[in-house]
C-alpha cells in the first residue's frame, strides 16, 4: 500500500499491469501472458482481441457503417474492416521465408570446419598407423588366411579360385 | 480367459523347449577335457587328462610380430588339439570375468571366478582358429586372445612340441 502510494506521487502512470494495484490487492497478481493477446497463428484462426485497438474517427465511422447491410460496403472497406480486426492474413503468414538457406549455409560451414579439426588432428595428434597395416604385411596376411582356409564356405576362402589362384570373379 | 489360455499355451511350448536346451548339452561325449582359466590379461590352459600340460597364452605383442602375422591376434602358445574328436573345456576365472569366445566354432562362455562352465564342441576341419575375450576385464581386456590349433589326431598324439 505504502509502495503504491509512493509511486503515484513520482509518476502520474500507474503500474498497469498490476490489476492488484488498482484492485487493492484482494485479487491475485495477473501476468502478462494471462491477458488476452493477439496472435497471427494457422491453428488458432480467430484471436481474442482485434488487432487494431483504438480506432480512428474515420474507422468508428466504418465500424457503424458494417451494423448495416454488409452489400453496401465496398470492397476497399471490407479489406479496411479486415485489417482492423486481423494483422496478417492467412497468405502472409504462411509465406516461405529464406531461413533455410541460412540454416544449410550455417550446418555445411560447421561441416567444414570440423573437416578442418579432423585434418590437423591426423597430422599433429595421431600417432603412425601400426606397421600390420602395410600394403606387404596386408598381402602376406591375406596369403597366410588364405593358406589357412579361413572361413571356407562363406567367408574369405570361399572367395579364391584355388585352382586358378586368383579371386573368384 | 485371455490370459489363462495363453499362460497354458505358453507353458507348453516352453517345457519341451526348456528340456531340449538341456538335452542338447549331454549328447557330447568328449574324449578328453581341457581346462582354461582366464586371468587378467592372459590365459592357462590345463590339458591334465593324460599327464599335466599347463601354460599360459599371452597375445604376441606388435613388435614380436612377423610380417603376416594377425596384429592382437596371435597368440605365443596356441590350444592344440585334434580334428574330429569331442573335446570338452572347463572354462573359470582366476580374478575377474571374461569370456572364452572362438565365433567360427560358435563358442563362447564366460569365465566366472569361483565357478566352473562347461562347453563342448567337435571340430571338423583342421586350421587355426581365433577368438577374443568376451567380457570386459581390465585395461588390456581387447588384447588376450584365444588361439586354438586343430591338427589331425595322428600328429596330436605324438605329445607336445615346445618352441621357443
Amino acid at each position: 500500500m505504502l509502495a503504491t502510494r509512493v509511486f503515484s506521487l513520482v509518476g502520474k502512470r500507474a503500474i498497469s499491469t498490476s490489476v492488484c494495484v488498482r484492485a487493492h490487492e484482494s485479487v491475485v497478481k495477473s501476468e502478462d501472458f494471462s491477458l488476452s493477446a493477439y496472435v497471427d497463428r494457422r491453428d488458432h484462426p480467430l484471436p481474442e482481441v482485434a488487432h487494431v485497438k483504438h480506432l480512428s474517427a474515420s474507422q468508428k465511422a466504418l465500424k457503424e457503417k458494417e451494423k448495416a447491410s454488409w452489400s453496401s460496403l465496398s470492397m476497399d472497406e471490407k479489406v479496411e474492416l479486415y485489417r482492423i480486426k486481423f494483422k496478417e492474413s492467412f497468405a502472409e503468414m504462411n509465406r516461405g521465408s529464406n531461413e533455410w538457406k541460412t540454416v544449410v549455409g550455417g550446418a555445411m560451414f560447421f561441416i567444414g570446419f570440423t573437416a578442418l579439426i579432423i585434418m590437423w588432428q591426423k597430422r599433429h595428434v595421431y600417432g603412425p598407423l601400426p606397421q600390420s597395416f602395410d600394403k606387404e604385411w596386408v598381402a602376406k596376411q591375406t596369403k597366410r588366411m588364405l593358406d589357412m582356409k579361413v572361413n571356407p564356405i562363406q567367408g574369405l576362402a570361399s572367395k579364391w579360385d584355388y585352382e586358378k589362384n586368383e579371386w573368384k570373379k | 480367459i485371455w490370459t489363462i489360455l495363453p499362460a497354458i499355451i505358453l507353458i507348453l511350448i516352453a517345457l519341451p523347449s526348456l528340456r531340449i536346451l538341456y538335452l542338447t548339452d549331454e549328447i557330447n561325449d568328449p574324449s578328453f577335457t581341457i581346462k582354461s582359466i582366464g586371468h587378467q590379461w592372459y590365459w592357462t590352459y590345463e590339458y591334465t587328462d593324460y599327464g599335466g600340460l599347463i601354460f599360459n597364452s599371452y597375445m604376441l605383442p606388435p613388435l614380436f610380430l612377423e610380417p603376416g602375422d594377425l596384429r592382437l591376434l596371435d597368440v605365443d602358445n596356441r590350444v592344440v588339439l585334434p580334428v574330429e574328436a569331442p573335446v570338452r573345456m572347463m572354462i573359470t576365472s582366476q580374478d575377474v570375468l571374461h569370456s572364452w569366445t572362438v565365433p567360427s566354432l560358435g563358442l563362447k562362455t564366460d569365465a566366472i571366478p569361483g565357478r566352473l562352465n562347461q562347453t563342448t564342441f567337435t571340430a571338423t576341419r583342421p586350421g587355426v582358429y581365433y577368438g577374443q575375450c568376451s567380457e570386459i576385464c581390465g585395461a588390456n581386456h581387447s588384447f588376450m586372445p584365444i588361439v586354438l590349433e586343430l591338427i589331425p589326431l595322428k600328429i596330436f598324439e605324438m605329445g607336445p612340441v615346445f618352441t621357443l
